[in-house]
């Protein structure tokens, strides 16, 4: 009964729109990432709707920006894009604000994606550009028989009791926001000109506290269980957990008090979509249950909706990934650190 | 008609034989080029497998040369002194035997010794620069103790070598070796006591090393390499290889499914011929196989591949192809040519049979019938002939009886001469071409006298014989041309033909009536008849075979009225 209901009330939602629509068939055209809409997802959409839905998969952020940005011909009605990047969007004048008003599913997300204005980017000049629709944080995994108490601070990377039994990411953006926050920094991703030289330090120290760096999910699962490590830092997140777990490793994943990065992928409408309406009525379903546990479940990503599984949800705040002063600078010095120079050597011109 | 019997069964055979060798050199092409693509697989296979040993043979050479470096001493006096105070002559020393290696081995990008104190700091380092050797040291030397190919050689014990996974090497500082496929091969440093002191490790140029091993491969020959998750490390396409370097991997399962099975380790060697995807163009076969490392390494397994282009295993194939062609073409041939001679073989004898069957049918002496022959021709030949011979005997009796009809309907039985229906017919004729050629001829009817008599005294059997001897001299009086018939009883009418004038004509019905009056024998007394002559003449006596008779008829009487045994000529009125 209320699931008619439910589907009715859609109905008269987007009924205007598809009227308003051409006598042909309607298409909503979605940009996503692979598992934001998987076939199942989008086919109980058509069926509900009666547009059909034209998914296109992109694979990095560069291949989505040169596909935003394409001609009229490749247009889409809506697409996902995380907050850091959004920004350049929204300054390209590629986006159209969102009516949220019309995603009345909005009322189902937790409060913390609720709140558009406390999520760094989304709101400008009172217009919102786009809507949470799921995030990965980065935690810490660590590993139950060998850390107790459960760390709750990132500093738990440094500690010398650990030395050789860490586990880190190989990626300079990442870690100087980390030796950031480590440094007690309010904003990670905007170092001070005298903050550089102490955030190398920090990374040099870090360096020497590892076991090693990884760059992909399964590497650093067989790092963790082949070396007995001890804390890793979970670039992945929940991914990672998973990964241990069907591994056999009994590890627990923390939020630390620092707050943990994260990443935030929004919907947002480009200024070229054909269709406004439906696309926020695409948006509206996807905060739906179905397409919120197909996220969950299939790719051990968490949705709006519901409080993360692992029970990290409160016990930390997250740091949504924004935009840093100088990635090519963070890059090049964390690829001299890596390489294992010494303090000078890093700093050097 | 065109097509005979010969034709046809000259097609048919023709077609057969045709059909036969063809569908047989088909099927020899077809056996064949399986074959050669198996045996091709088969070589690439023992190809792969050599390669295989040739990669293990070359990681040995490198142990060895490790096990060189980690046992010598000043590689431990170099680790013994303290970083700040460095022990510079063994380092020294140790980098002057670095940079021969590097030297005779063109495929080092890095040779180092490595310590276990102060974070995996280098101790001694040798890149390789732009072109020679290059020592680093100082400040430039590294801390490496995160690197696998520094905590876990450091696991190892002494002469076991470690090998790194083959990856880009983004380790800032390189040289040479940056942002180049390497792998690192390592091996402890251990002092008297069995302490792990440091390592020694030789970064290895893949793509020299690949190119090195594959330096004696036949030019169309693509070297692969995968790692065990089917990543590509070498590929013919460079771009191609390394892909998780660039986060977007590029499989070997992916390329080459079959080899899906390799990566499962479900199957050691895959054997496989692709024409799909990249290969469209140019289909290969390949052969693949699954090496398990055996040193400490975090590769554990390596796929090796080569593939050979399709086409150049064909190329024997489409020599064989073309010899068969040429064969098939003969046999063909040769079947068109025995197709043709055992139809007109088979055919020869029916034709020589319709032939003399038409000869037959045309009345002309048969040709010859193929009878001698043993078969069932010769059988059919034979019946043939018996069947023309009787036909011609019955033909002939039947003619033989017409004619003796034909006779009996136009001759008086008795006598032999040609009867009134003969003589009308003959009377005619000579009366048309005497009209047509303005000459004469006569009509003569002889009457016998007294002829009643005799035939009631002596018999019918005499009158018959007397009748008979009478046609008989009127015959021998007569020329040939002229025609003498018995009209009735004792009549008998003579027609001659071209006379000159009357006086021909009574000069012969005189002599005719001489000869009757010669006595007759008979078996009694002899038998002297006379007869009266009456004859008229053509034109004078009557211009139609009516008025010739009636004419001929009075003078015949008249000779009887003047006292018979007479000749009289009908004379027209006026003369």
């Amino acid at each position: 009964m209320i699931r008619t209901w439910r589907r009715l009330r859609f109905l008269l939602l987007i009924l205007p729109l598809i009227a308003g629509n051409c006598a042909a068939e309607t298409t909503l055209r979605v940009l996503a990432w692979p598992g934001y809409a998987d076939a199942d997802i989008v086919k109980a959409f058509e069926d509900r709707t009666g547009v059909r839905v034209e998914v296109s998969f992109v694979d990095s952020d560069e291949n989505l920006w040169a596909r935003v940005n394409a001609p009229e011909h490749d247009y889409f009605d809506v697409f996902a894009v995380n907050t850091a990047e959004l920004q350049r969007y929204i300054r390209s004048d590629l986006v159209r604000p969102v009516n949220a008003d019309a995603i009345t599913n909005r009322s189902r997300q937790l409060s913390r994606f609720r709140d558009l204005q406390s999520i760094p980017g989304l709101v400008h000049q009172g217009r919102v550009f786009a809507i949470p629709y799921t995030y990965a944080e980065m935690g810490l995994i660590y590993d139950r028989r060998q850390v107790t108490p459960a760390p709750d601070s990132i500093a738990a990377l440094w500690d010398p009791r650990y030395r050789g039994k860490v586990i880190a990411y190989n990626g300079g953006t990442h870690n100087f926001a980390l030796a950031a926050q480590l440094l007690g920094h309010a904003n990670p991703f905007n170092l001070n000109s005298h903050d550089w030289q102490m955030a190398v330090d920090k990374l040099i120290a870090l360096r020497r506290n590892v076991l090693a760096f990884y760059t992909q999910p399964q590497e650093s699962v067989d790092l963790f269980t082949r070396h007995g490590a001890a804390l890793l830092f979970a670039n992945f997140g929940s991914q990672q957990v998973k990964l241990l777990e069907a591994a056999g490793a009994d590890v627990g994943y923390v939020i630390p008090r620092e707050g943990a990065l994260a990443w935030l992928d929004c919907w947002a409408i480009p200024k070229g979509t054909r269709n406004a309406a439906l696309a926020e009525a695409w948006i509206n379903y996807t905060l739906e249950e179905q397409p919120g546990n197909a996220l969950s479940t299939r790719q051990g990503l968490a949705n709006t909706t519901q409080a993360a599984a692992s029970g990290t949800e409160g016990a930390g705040r997250l740091v949504w990934l924004q935009p840093v002063e100088d990635a090519e600078r963070r890059n090049h010095l964390w690829g001299r650190i890596m390489a294992g120079a010494r303090t000078d050597k890093v700093m050097a011109p | 008609m065109r097509f005979g019997i010969a034709a046809r069964l000259a097609l048919l055979l023709a077609l057969v034989g045709v059909i036969a060798s063809g569908v047989t050199g088909f099927y020899v092409y077809n056996a064949s080029r399986t074959l050669l693509i198996q045996s091709s697989k088969s070589e690439l296979l023992t190809s792969t497998k050599v390669l295989a040993s040739r990669i293990v043979v070359a990681r040995e050479e490198i142990s060895r040369n490790l096990q060189l470096l980690s046992g010598h001493p000043d590689a431990l006096a170099a680790l013994d002194a303290a970083f700040d105070a460095p022990d510079t002559a063994a380092e020294n020393r140790l980098a002057i035997l670095f940079e021969q290696l590097m030297a005779v081995n063109p495929n080092y990008f890095q040779i180092r010794l490595i310590g276990a104190a102060e974070h995996g700091l280098e101790r001694v380092r040798v890149d390789r620069g732009s072109d020679e050797p290059l020592r680093v040291g100082g400040e430039d030397l590294q801390e490496k103790g995160h690197y696998p190919y520094v905590f876990d050689t450091l696991k190892l014990a002494a002469n076991e070598t470690y090998l790194s996974r083959f990856a880009i090497n983004h380790e800032q500082g390189a040289h040479a070796g940056l942002g180049r496929p390497t792998a690192q091969l390592g091996m402890p440093v251990v002092d008297r006591d069995g302490h792990t002191r440091g390592v020694v490790v030789i970064n290895i140029d893949l793509h020299g090393v690949f190119k090195e091993l594959s330096a004696g491969l036949p030019a169309d020959f693509k070297l692969y390499l995968a790692n065990a998750e089917g990543d590509f490390l070498v590929h013919p396409d460079p771009a191609q290889s390394f892909g998780f370097d660039r986060g977007r991997r590029i499989l070997v399962q992916d390329e080459f499914p079959s080899t899906a099975d390799l990566v499962l380790n479900k199957s050691p060697q895959v054997l496989l011929e692709v024409s799909s995807g990249s290969h469209s163009d140019l289909p290969v076969v390949a052969a693949f196989i699954s090496q398990p490392v055996s040193i400490h390494s975090d590769e554990s397994r390596l796929i090796l591949g080569l593939a050979e282009p399709l086409a150049t295993v064909l190329r024997q194939a489409d020599a064989l192809g073309n010899v068969i062609l040429q064969i098939v073409l003969g046999i063909c041939l040769a079947c068109v040519l025995i197709a043709i001679a055992v139809a007109r073989a088979v055919t020869r004898p029916i034709n020589s049979m319709s032939l003399a069957l038409r000869d037959f049918t045309a009345g002309a002496p048969m040709s010859a019938l193929p009878t001698e022959r043993h078969d069932e021709i010769g059988l059919l030949a034979r019946s043939f002939g018996a069947l023309s011979e009787q036909i011609r005997r019955q033909l002939s009796e039947l003619q033989q009886r017409r004619h003796e009809l034909e006779h009996l309907a136009q001759h008086d039985t008795l006598t032999g001469l040609p009867n009134r229906a003969l003589f009308a017919d003959r009377m005619e004729q000579a009366l048309a071409s005497a009209r047509r050629d303005n000459t004469r001829l006569a009509l003569m009817f002889i009457d016998l006298d007294d002829f009643k008599p005799i035939n009631d005294e002596r018999g019918h059997a005499v009158g018959d014989l007397l009748l008979k001897e009478v046609g008989t001299r009127i015959r021998k009086a007569i020329r040939e041309s002229d025609t003498a018939a018995r009209i009735g009883g004792d009549e008998f009418v003579v027609l001659l033909r071209h006379i000159q004038n009357k006086e021909d004509a009574l000069a012969v019905a005189e002599k005719v009536r001489q000869s009757i009056n010669q006595p007759i024998l008979t078996d009694g007394p002899p038998l002297i008849v006379s007869a009266s002559v009456g004859v008229a003449t053509f034109p004078e006596g009557g211009s139609d075979e009516i008025e010739l008779a009636k004419n001929a008829d009075r003078a015949m009487y008249r000779a009887k009225q003047q006292g018979r045994n007479d000749v009289v000529i009908h004379q027209p009125a006026g003369q």
